[in-house]
């Protein structure tokens, strides 16, 4: 529950988290049973994010129904054989809804994560590589993106574009991007000060050279992680804005609007509140195991009981 | 005479069913002074650790602890938590790290002095100054009122000894109490060890991994290796050349590299020598 | 006390940037007030009068200034909307967002420490584990979707409590009024508590593997006594840290909880100026809510160095 409310996004909170960020559940005593097993989180995270992509690859093609298609079904029935996920007050099919708005989120955390990897990264090398003075601007410069909530930074620039998709993969990626940047710019940082880097430089390797040979594989998977939470702080942010009617607007399905829509008529029939929210567990949640999988899998400090 | 403190076939298993001491045995008496030695992973730290019901989680203890004739591996955990710090207390190997940061030493000190002989205010901070010049922690009221990292190794491991002995105890454990200090500064709280338990008639177990350390402060010994004791002699016996080839493999290398008595004419053997010397003959020391 | 005065030194450059910024992007970007005001179909003519009359035919920079000079002032303008003076219109919000907010923060602070010290105590035990499990779904629940599903089930279902409104009186009936905000406030702080349970539990787990806490407890302190004597303050730098950020998810969350249940606050004020382009609203309301995370940023960061002696050393060694 942080990315829609959140004043950083989800992902700030793991950059100053204290130790390593709070862990899985099932995650005890990965330690003892040896390195080559695949961390639980790893499996059910991927398992998570992977339906989520199937049902969204698959809407693009085939729903069981169209969106606009309010003829065969009874208005707000609950699940049915025809209607599985029952009908909204128009007698529109909630499953096909459902299933365009993985589509939705799924370009939302997609976006979103190209946006801020893209800027992140770049200030934080630049940050991280270059001269004093260039490091402590950028660096103030994100300190304070950090600290202005996404919610705000959406609603701001919603004010200025109007409320669409863009607007809020951009809001959802600038913010992002600033903790991107701070992660690049303390691993970057770190990395060429070590020992074999300094010898690397000895040798006569190029700066290039030392940022692909050293510097990318050392920051990829702590990168990797933090983007994947990032994604899945995108879905939540994403859902609270289009809640709030600040998404992008019908045709496009988005979870967050059929579950504003479905407010209204919930004493009725109560699925079309309970199951977008569903969809938005499970796609935030696959999004965050796979982080914390991706973390246990490759961080050999993480210790195997948190 | 009946041992003060007795460990019976102790035996520690981690929850995965392997184990870290196996049928551990050895007694120490009223004012004893017994080193346990071996090399790291021996189990010695261990040893102490269970004598006090502090193993890490996941670990299980059998057999028994003798204090007085009483069991403390059966103890009830409330009844247990008395003996702790009134009874029998402990120094560990790093002194930095063992005390609280954010809390001033002096609080630290009158912690136990409070929860154990019900001192509070001005009466618990006489003690604990008496208790600081006890352990030769001159400037005492500088260093009560500052935090632990504010202090040297030396004074930090006094401050350490200061807390073990606050509440007068029967038994002192010190593991590895020297070993995260500078060499000058080691040789300092070895003769302020000595001193202690000359003072208060505290019986001690030295644990470590060094065997010229033990040779300074203790009189028995326990030798140990993969979780068992190898030899319970006296460390003269054991200088004398132990029974067990192991013992006497571990006083061959001593010998080596330091200046373990008995020895060749390596440097510091004079000093540990006269160290030995100072000490007292067993029978003025039991009391 | 001086690095008190630099804090705070450098509290007022943020609040001055951010206030830059937020002023230089609702005017920079593609979109104009005056256009966004009028709508469709206007006429250049009324165009340009609307931009003389709101000074925005004037440079960034001078508005800017004189922008700045009015709130420094207490004025904050008028709004395109309502044409009600934006300080009042904040100013009668504020007895429904304040007490949702802080109330919500409270409670989740209250919850979540001791949840989240049991649940590192046992961390291997039925509850550690469940508290975890609970926790790392509830960071995945949006917090509207909680509030939606508390009013399905408390309040049309069991009727107990209202789904929504907040009294016309105000708090001229308290009773009333606290009963309005019942469901929001358990449903941010739920929403917070999730967050919280992991921070505190991964701070105690750290407490737990340090050795004072060991010397304390071989010293005669039983295992609960040993972590509040030792663990609590330790624990509490790591956490302290998070707790400005907190406070803002809870002034945030109560922004799009306000919507969920229809309390006319500031959240509902904000959503209604984003949508209606209300341009001196959204800015004082954006700024407002930004200020208050960089305060609550900047009192965190003095609170650290109240508890943790090491941070007021390093400042006199520097």
């Amino acid at each position: 529950m942080t990315g829609e409310l959140t004043t950083t996004t989800p992902v700030a909170r793991g950059v100053d988290a204290p130790a390593a960020a709070p862990g899985t559940p099932g995650g005890s005593g990965g330690r003892a049973r040896g390195a080559r097993r695949l961390p639980p989180s790893l499996v059910v995270g991927a398992v998570l994010v992977g339906l989520v992509a199937v049902v969204g690859l698959v809407s693009l093609v085939w729903t069981p129904y169209a969106l606009d298609d309010t003829g065969t079904g009874e208005r707000l029935a609950g699940p049915s054989a025809a209607h599985w996920g029952g009908t909204d007050r128009l007698g529109r099919d909630l499953l096909s809804q459902l299933m365009t708005g993985a589509g939705n989120a799924l370009v939302v955390a997609a976006a979103s994560m190209l946006v801020a990897g893209v800027l992140g990264v770049a200030v934080g090398v630049l940050a991280g590589a270059t001269r004093r003075w260039v490091d402590v601007t950028l660096l103030s410069g994100v300190d304070l993106l950090i600290a202005f909530p996404t919610l705000l930074l959406a609603m701001l620039i919603v004010t200025v574009r109007g409320a669409s998709l863009s607007s809020a993969i951009w809001a959802i990626g600038i913010s992002g991007a600033a903790v991107i940047a701070r992660v690049t710019r303390v691993n970057v940082a770190r990395v060429l000060r070590e020992d074999y880097v300094t010898a690397a430089h000895a040798a006569g390797t190029g700066w290039w050279g030392v940022v692909l040979r050293h510097v990318v594989p050392n920051v990829w998977p702590t990168l990797l992680v933090q983007l994947m939470l990032l994604g899945g702080g995108a879905v939540l942010a994403e859902a609270s804005l289009s809640y709030l009617g600040l998404g992008a607007p019908p045709p496009n399905a988005s979870w967050g609007r059929l579950l504003q829509e479905a407010q209204s008529t919930m004493l009725v029939q109560p699925w079309g509140a309970i199951l977008p929210g569903l969809a938005i567990v499970v796609a935030v949640l696959g999004l965050n195991l796979l982080g914390d999988g991706i973390r246990e899998r490759t961080d050999p400090n993480l210790r195997g009981d948190r | 005479m009946s041992a003060l403190l007795e460990v019976q076939d102790l035996t520690v298993t981690t929850s995965t069913g392997r184990r870290i001491l196996d049928g551990v045995s050895w007694s120490l008496d009223a004012g004893g002074r017994l080193g346990v030695v071996g090399e790291s992973g021996s189990g010695k730290s261990m040893t102490a650790l269970a004598v006090l019901g502090l193993l890490p989680d996941g670990m299980r203890a059998t057999g028994r602890v003798l204090l007085d004739g009483e069991d403390l591996l059966a103890l009830p955990p409330r009844r247990l938590a008395r003996v702790r710090g009134g009874q029998v207390a402990m120094v560990f190997q790093e002194p930095l790290t063992a005390l609280d940061p954010l809390m001033t030493v002096g609080r630290q000190i009158t912690g136990p002095l409070r929860l154990h002989r019900g001192l509070r205010g001005a009466a618990a901070r006489e003690e604990a100054a008496r208790l600081a010049r006890l352990v030769h922690l001159d400037d005492t009221e500088r260093i009560l009122g500052s935090y632990p990292w504010q202090l040297s190794g030396g004074q930090r491991q006094r401050v350490a000894l200061a807390m073990a002995l606050a509440c007068e105890p029967r038994v002192l454990l010190a593991d590895e109490p020297t070993t995260a200090l500078d060499v000058t500064v080691q040789a300092e709280v070895l003769d302020l060890l000595d001193h202690l338990v000359d003072r208060t008639g505290v019986a001690l177990v030295l644990v470590t991994h060094d065997l010229p350390v033990v040779a300074r402060v203790a009189r028995d010994l326990v030798v140990m290796r993969d979780g068992r004791v190898v030899e319970h002699t006296s460390v003269a016996a054991a200088l004398a050349g132990g029974e067990a080839a192991y013992t006497r493999e571990l006083v061959g290398a001593a010998r080596a590299v330091t200046g373990l008595p008995g020895g060749g004419p390596a440097a510091g053997a004079a000093g540990v020598a006269a160290a030995a010397a100072r000490r007292p003959a067993p029978e003025e020391e039991t009391r | 006390m001086r690095a008190a005065l630099l804090r705070i030194g450098a509290l007022l450059i943020s609040l001055v940037l951010a206030s830059v910024v937020v002023f230089v992007v609702l005017r920079l970007l593609p979109g104009d007030a005056a256009g966004a005001t009028l709508g469709v179909g206007t006429t250049t003519d009324q165009l340009d009068q609307l931009r003389s009359e709101l000074g925005t035919d004037q440079p960034v920079v001078t508005q800017y200034v004189q922008w700045l000079g009015q709130v420094v002032r207490g004025d904050l303008g008028t709004s395109f909307v309502s044409r009600l003076a934006v300080a009042d219109l904040i100013t009668q919000k504020l007895p429904i967002t304040v007490p949702l907010s802080l109330s919500a923060f409270v409670l989740a602070v209250l919850v979540s420490v001791p949840l989240g010290v049991i649940a590192a105590v046992h961390r291997r035990g039925p509850v550690g584990v469940a508290v975890s499990a609970v926790s790392q779904l509830g960071v995945a629940v949006p917090v509207f979707w909680v509030g939606v599903l508390l009013v399905l089930v408390l309040a049309l279902q069991a009727r107990w409590l209202p789904a929504g409104g907040f009294p016309r009186t105000g708090w001229d009936d308290p009773a009333a009024a606290v009963r309005s905000l019942v469901l929001p406030v358990v449903t941010v702080a739920i929403a917070m508590s999730a967050v919280m349970v992991r921070y505190v539990r991964s701070a105690t787990l750290d407490v737990l593997d340090q050795d004072y806490l060991r010397t304390a407890r071989s010293l005669g302190y039983g295992r609960w006594h040993a972590l509040a004597r030792h663990g609590l303050r330790n624990a509490a730098v790591p956490v302290v840290s998070i707790l400005g950020i907190e406070l803002a998810t809870s002034l945030l969350g109560a922004v799009v909880i306000e919507n969920v249940f229809a309390l006319p606050g500031l959240g509902t004020l904000l959503l209604d100026s984003v949508t209606s382009r209300d341009l001196p609203v959204v800015q004082a309301l954006v700024l407002g809510l930004t200020a208050v995370v960089l305060i609550m940023n900047a009192l965190v960061d003095l609170g650290q160095r109240a508890i943790d002696p090491r941070l007021r050393a390093k400042e006199v060694a520097a």
